[in-house]
């Protein structure tokens, strides 16, 4: 008989097995290490197809486009080598800030503010040096900083050789910006106009464009080195174009021509717009540069063929300019060179939509049908403007049909209206066409759509054109081609050369032949409206006050009428000059 | 280069207050009776306290503790009599006034300006207000006489623990710490800042104007970096790593004083500190001389030769080939066989060293006068071997990059254009108004008064040339005028005693450059009576005290000159720069024992994450002090803490006026108080920026014993109570007691 107590005297225990029913521990264990397993095999999976990056073709096998990350990076243009290249650098020193790299960033500006207040140029360049490595791929800080430099810090100094010295600094600075972000073509310009701006049009234009040549100065010094070296840097992607030889090469307008072409090849919308200006703007910097490369050259002296060529290939650039379809913000594209032929089309339907409402424009117009006119309801004055507008337009749309006949026709210009007078004194073409015959109506109201689709191109086109001044530059390059424009300039050019060496005997004959070939030009109907530009018309006065002083020797005035009376009427009291309206005397203690 | 805070005020002025060598105790035998009293006294009381026991009686206790309770409300009600104006005012004319005129005598005419008497006075106002706390909180505790008896005995008690450091312990103890920065691999440090100086070339722009400034710059900047964050986590978490290890317990059981461990820790970290400073200030100059370091080629090819007119020899120029991004333009003057000289011009030394240009006229070298142009701050000596076709030139190194000028300043004073004094001169609306202008083609005048000039502090032989003087003059147009030329300046001397005053040459002044004009020792003027007399500088222009004024006026109308005081100077001596570069490491050494003593002090009461937090909170208020005592004098748009805080939430801008009501006078009461604990808290944390001397370094200029012995001081201020602090801190504490 079995006991209870074992041979010790204690309770006897049944065994029991201490493991639970079913699998054991160790196997559960296992079971859930490959269940582990298989869900680490399929995250990977997973994530590969992922994040696979993409590769380039090479030579043995093609490239690849990639896990979905890399196609979508792709796609949008995300990743960083999107942006430009990537320096090791600069990606170690943003690793360096532990994640603070925007509270560096903005401790550096402030430390830049600081130094620039205080005058520390040395501290001020190591610190947007540091800045910039923080976030090279930031536009704005970049775009920022190089203007500072070139603009404010270069204009602190005394000396025109430190000046320009900081202005080729703020040039490196944005230098390494377009290099580390070679896809923004924001940069290009940015280079473009302070090489072509800031150099050619400051106080110190005379010395900047002397320095920044290869040329030696009048000291027989050869340029400073920090420019020889800029001049072995300063290549815009993509190269010059071929048409830059060496003296190209020496104009800092035609260098900065060369960025802003630089600049328009890296337009691609929608990454990479035009920001910042209009379109048309954007893309008349380039041949401007031309413009004023060609009237630097004269500045500088050089007449004759190379003058003349030089305007004729701003005028061949400014057509080609005018020829581009620009965007605009009526969301039409449109050409700048296109107004004219517009205008043209516009009276030619009119003239059809005439004919198939006979009389109705003068019933509109004059009132001939008893009802009262619109003429009738204008002032006296708009009336006569409006009558002279349109005697010059039948004189005009005359002169056509004979040129387009083989006829010999006078020279006339398309004749424009204030589009205010002319809504209040034409008669519309949806007027004109509502009074049309039956028979004719559809014809007539799809004449009124079209004119007045082709009215409202006009007009947007010369907005477009008002906003790079589209008209004097083209009236001008063809003054400047003229050989009596070139002659004139080269007088003056003469006699500013003696009057700077006090020979005024020798400048006053001088000035007169120039100003009676500016006469020449000006009473040439194609030229007459340059008189209206300031900046033209300044240059003259500037030129005529020079001449007063060379009568002030013989105690002489100004003549009355001058020869260039309406220059003189027009711009020679201008506000905030100095000196008295020309054809007054000046007074005696009057700075020179 | 602006090197602004310049410290002119001489190191006695400066810590006893001007006028104190008119004061009794600092005339020679006031020195030696106080020095007798101190010693006398110190030792006496050392020998007391060593004599007396632990724990000192309850009389002596109640004494103590009565006496400094006495001194606590003292300094409290003083505390409070300049909360307002009008009770600082009572404070300033009824106590303040008297007081210091009593103590004029003896201390000096205007003792109250001393740094000494001002840091007594903060040492005692503190030591009061920390009394006052304690006293309180015992007194409510214990009760009054309990509570009195409490702190005189813990004070006695210090006092005693004082007397009783043992240097033998304290320097077992630094040592015991030296080896723990060992153990935690504080070497570390030194590879980072090898790592960094290879990658330093990154940073530094070659093209720099300055090349010699940035360099300087960037290796004493790292330094500082890594001696900072090398000293404030090993100070911060050392002590508390070891409480909690119960490492600290075996030394606490042992006889150790709570000074001597705080003693010893911030001893032994700055001696570690001081060896990883070294170490790191070597690699720093000899990267900096060597990066530096360069020469050029000059060939003959490269020289265009013109003859000179007038049968004066031949004229050289060409520029040397380009290294370190730069050249230099040379123009060598040969002049005709047999002349020379009347005294040497220009660099041109003999292959075989020694000066060329003087001798007899007979060699090649003899007959050059050679300038080597000087470019982003240094020139190049040039050596001469052969002659004529063959000759070879051959630069040196450079000169005149790492310098550490010793100038002498002035004072300075203006003319308007009327001629009347002025302290400053006209604004011409710059936004920073360090310097003040003078107008052109008035009588308006920039003046600088010198003292203390002798014969036998320019000797010909270092000057043969005459007095160097160095100014860094601005220039403002107001037109363009002709910008082929600077502005046109002068320079005249005035005797301050006779008033003779002497017309010395115009100048063209350059802008952002350092302009050196020679005053020589002996020069020809046209006298009153339009006959030539010649001057002898020190025997006519100087006074009988050293007094010369050197008087600077603009020449062309409507422009202006601008200047401060440090930017005229006498340039008497140079040292040298490789000791000054040490005293750079000095100041770095400074800013490094202050960080350790804040460290340490904090960690002896807080915990290691913590203590690090309000050891770089400390570090930072620091460099901020000037802007929070602005924040504190209301000068800062947006108000106090209280009200920037309505004003964020209520999403209102920094300038509009706050609704008048209760509310706003709430506020601005709360602001109030505030703003006296931020000017209080400003004026006694440290700003370790005092003893950065990288800007000095880096311009070249010397820093003088007067300012390295202020630093000093200026450290020992701070140590002393911070130490003093960590101490009782520790003693507090229970560990292992």
């Amino acid at each position: 008989m079995s006991s209870n107590l074992d041979e010790t005297g204690g309770q006897r225990v049944a065994a029991r097995s201490f493991d639970p029913p079913g699998p054991s521990a160790r196997e559960r264990s296992r079971r859930r290490k490959w269940i582990y397993v298989l869900l680490m095999m399929a995250l990977i999976v997973t994530l590969f197809e992922l994040s696979r990056p993409s590769t380039k073709d090479t030579k043995d096998a093609p490239g690849q486009a990639g896990g979905v990350l890399a196609q979508y990076r792709d796609e949008h243009g995300l990743s960083q080598t999107e942006l430009g290249q990537i320096d090791p650098t600069s990606e170690t020193i943003r690793l360096a800030t532990l994640g603070m790299r925007g509270f560096a960033s903005t401790m550096l500006g402030i430390k830049a503010i600081d130094y620039q207040m205080k005058k520390d140029w040395t501290r001020l360049r190591a610190t947007l040096d540091q800045s910039i490595k923080l976030q090279p791929h930031s536009i704005h800080v970049w775009r920022y900083q190089a203007w500072n430099l070139s603009y404010n810090v270069s204009v602190a100094f005394d000396d025109y050789h430190d000046k320009f010295y900081w202005v080729i600094e703020g040039l490196k600075y944005m230098l390494e910006g377009v290099h580390e972000n070679d896809k923004e073509p924001r940069l290009c310009w940015d280079m473009a106009w302070f090489i072509s701006n800031k150099i050619g049009r400051d106080d110190a234009a005379k010395y900047y464009r002397r320095l920044f040549s290869s040329k030696r100065g009048p000291d027989g010094k050869e340029p400073p080195d920090y420019v020889k070296d800029f001049r072995e840097r300063f290549v815009p992607p993509g190269g010059f174009p071929s048409w830059m030889d060496q003296e190209k090469l020496d104009d800092n307008w035609q260098v900065g021509k060369a960025w802003f072409l630089a600049a328009e090849s890296k337009i691609n919308p929608p990454r990479y717009p035009v920001r910042g200006m209009a379109t048309v703007i954007f893309y008349s910097d380039a041949p401007t540069c031309q413009f004023y490369y060609a009237d630097n050259l004269e500045k500088d002296g050089t007449f004759g063929q190379k003058a003349e060529k030089a305007w004729r290939d701003a005028e061949n650039e400014w057509y080609a300019f005018g020829e581009r379809p620009v965007d605009t913000s009526y969301e039409i594209p449109l050409q700048l060179n296109r107004r004219e032929e517009l205008v043209d089309r516009a009276e030619e339907k009119k003239d059809r939509l005439d004919a198939l409402a006979p009389g109705e424009r003068e019933n509109l117009e004059n009132g001939n049908d008893g009802k009262g006119g619109k003429r009738a309801k204008l002032e006296l004055v708009e009336r006569a403007v409006w009558d002279k507008y349109r005697d010059d337009l039948a004189k005009y749309k005359k002169a056509r049909k004979d040129r387009q006949s083989g006829k010999p026709a006078a020279p006339v210009l398309q004749p424009s209206l204030d589009q205010g007078l002319r809504e209040r004194a034409e008669a519309q073409p949806d007027e004109i066409a509502r009074r049309a015959p039956q028979v004719h109506y559809d014809e007539a109201m799809r004449l009124a759509d079209e004119i007045r689709a082709d009215e409202q191109l006009a007009r947007f086109t010369k907005n477009e054109r008002d906003k790079v001044n589209f008209d004097f530059w083209r009236m001008r390059a063809r003054a400047e081609q003229t050989p009596e424009c070139i002659a004139a300039r080269k007088a003056a050019y003469d006699g500013d050369r003696a009057y700077s060496k006090g020979d005024m005997i020798r400048a006053r004959p001088l000035y007169e032949k120039s100003f009676e070939l500016w006469r020449k030009v000006l009473d040439t109907l194609e030229f007459k409206a340059l008189i209206e530009d300031v900046s033209f018309g300044g240059d003259l006065v500037d030129i005529i006050r020079r001449y007063e002083r060379c009568l002030d020797q013989d105690d002489r005035d100004l003549p009355r009428p001058f020869i260039l009376q309406d220059i003189v009427d027009k711009w020679g009291a201008r506000q905030g000059a100095p000196l008295p309206p020309v054809g007054q005397k000046k007074p005696k203690n009057a700075a020179p | 280069m602006v090197v602004e805070n310049l410290q002119i005020t001489p190191l006695m002025e400066w810590l006893l207050g001007a006028g104190w060598h008119q004061g009794l105790l600092w005339q020679t035998a006031g020195i030696v009776v106080l020095a007798i009293l101190l010693t006398v006294g110190g030792l006496g009381l050392l020998t007391i306290l060593r004599r007396s026991s632990d724990t000192p009686g309850q009389a002596v206790s109640m004494w103590v503790g009565s006496l400094f309770g006495v001194l606590s409300l003292l300094v409290l009600a003083a505390v409070a009599l300049c909360s307002t104006a009008q009770t600082r005012a009572f404070l300033t004319d009824y106590i303040a006034n008297p007081v210091f005129h009593v103590l004029a005598p003896l201390l000096g005419t205007e003792w109250s300006g001393g740094a000494l008497y001002t840091w007594l006075a903060v040492a005692a106002g503190l030591t009061g207000i920390v009394y006052a706390v304690c006293w309180n909180s015992a007194i409510v505790v214990g009760g009054p006489l309990v509570g009195t008896r409490q702190c005189g005995a813990a004070v006695v008690g210090i006092f005693s623990d004082i007397a009783r450091i043992s240097l033998r312990r304290i320097f077992a103890l630094a040592w015991l710490a030296v080896r723990e920065s060992i153990r935690r691999r504080v070497v570390v440090v030194f590879v980072v800042f090898v790592i960094l100086i290879l990658f330093a070339a990154l940073f530094i722009n070659k093209d720099s104007l300055h090349p010699g400034q940035l360099y300087i710059q960037v290796v004493l900047n790292f330094t500082i970096g890594l001696a900072m964050l090398f000293a404030w986590i090993l100070s911060a978490l050392s002590l508390p790593a070891d409480i909690r290890d119960r490492t600290l317990h075996t030394v606490v059981t042992k006889p150790v004083r709570k000074l001597e461990i705080v003693l010893g820790r911030v001893l032994g970290f700055v001696f570690v500190g001081t060896v990883l400073l070294a170490g790191i200030g070597v690699i720093s100059y000899v990267f900096t001389v060597r990066s530096l370091s360069h020469t050029h080629q000059l060939t003959v090819e490269k020289l265009e030769a013109r003859t000179l007119p007038g049968h004066r020899g031949t004229m050289l120029r060409g520029a040397t080939s380009k290294s370190h991004a730069h050249e230099h333009e040379v123009t060598i003057i040969v002049r005709p066989d047999g002349s020379a000289a009347a005294e040497p011009v220009g660099n041109a030394k003999s292959a075989s060293g020694g000066q060329a240009a003087g001798g007899s006229g007979n060699t090649w070298a003899d007959r050059l006068d050679a300038t080597v142009e000087t470019r982003k701050d240094h020139t190049h000596d040039l050596y001469v071997s052969g002659s004529g076709d063959t000759a070879v030139y051959t630069l040196g190194p450079p000169v005149g990059q790492l310098q550490a000028r010793v100038p002498i300043y002035g004072k300075l004073a203006f003319h308007d254009k009327t001629g009347a004094d002025k302290d400053k001169g006209i604004n011409v609306g710059d936004e920073w108004t360090y310097r003040s202008f003078i107008e052109g083609r008035t009588n308006a005048a920039a003046i600088w008064t010198f003292s203390g000039l002798r014969e036998d502090m320019f000797p010909e032989s270092r000057f043969p040339n005459g007095i160097p003087v160095e100014m860094t003059l601005e220039v403002f147009r107001t037109y363009k005028g002709d910008q082929e030329r600077g502005v046109a300046g002068t320079i005249s001397l005035e005797n301050p005693e006779t008033s003779k005053k002497v017309f010395l040459r115009n100048f063209s002044a350059k802008k952002f450059a350092t302009d050196v004009q020679i005053i020589p020792r002996s020069f020809v003027v046209a006298g009153s009576d339009g006959r030539a007399e010649t001057i002898d500088l020190f025997r006519d222009m100087v006074s009988s005290d050293g007094g010369l004024r050197i008087i600077i006026q603009c020449l062309e109308p409507q422009q202006y000159f601008g200047m401060a005081q440090p930017d005229l100077y006498i340039r008497a001596a140079d040292s040298s720069f490789a000791w000054n570069f040490c005293k750079g490491y000095l100041g770095i050494w400074l800013q490094m024992a202050l960080v350790i003593g804040l460290g340490v002090m904090f960690s002896t009461f807080l915990s290691g994450p913590v203590a690090l937090l309000a050891t770089i909170f400390v570090v930072i208020c620091g460099l901020f002090s000037s802007y929070i005592v602005q924040l504190a004098g209301g000068s800062i748009v947006g108000g106090g803490p209280f009200e920037s805080i309505t004003r964020i939430m209520t999403q209102d801008n920094m300038t509009s006026q706050m609704a008048p009501g209760m509310q706003t006078n709430v506020i601005k009461a709360a602001d109030q108080v505030t703003s006296l604990m931020l000017r209080y808290f400003a004026a006694v944390v440290p700003d370790v920026s005092n003893n950065d001397f990288v800007d000095r370094v880096a311009c070249g200029f010397d820093v003088g014993p007067d300012l390295l012995t202020r630093c000093f001081l200026c450290e020992a201020a701070y140590l002393l109570p911070v130490i003093l602090l960590g101490y009782i801190c520790l003693k507090q504490r229970e560990v292992a007691q």
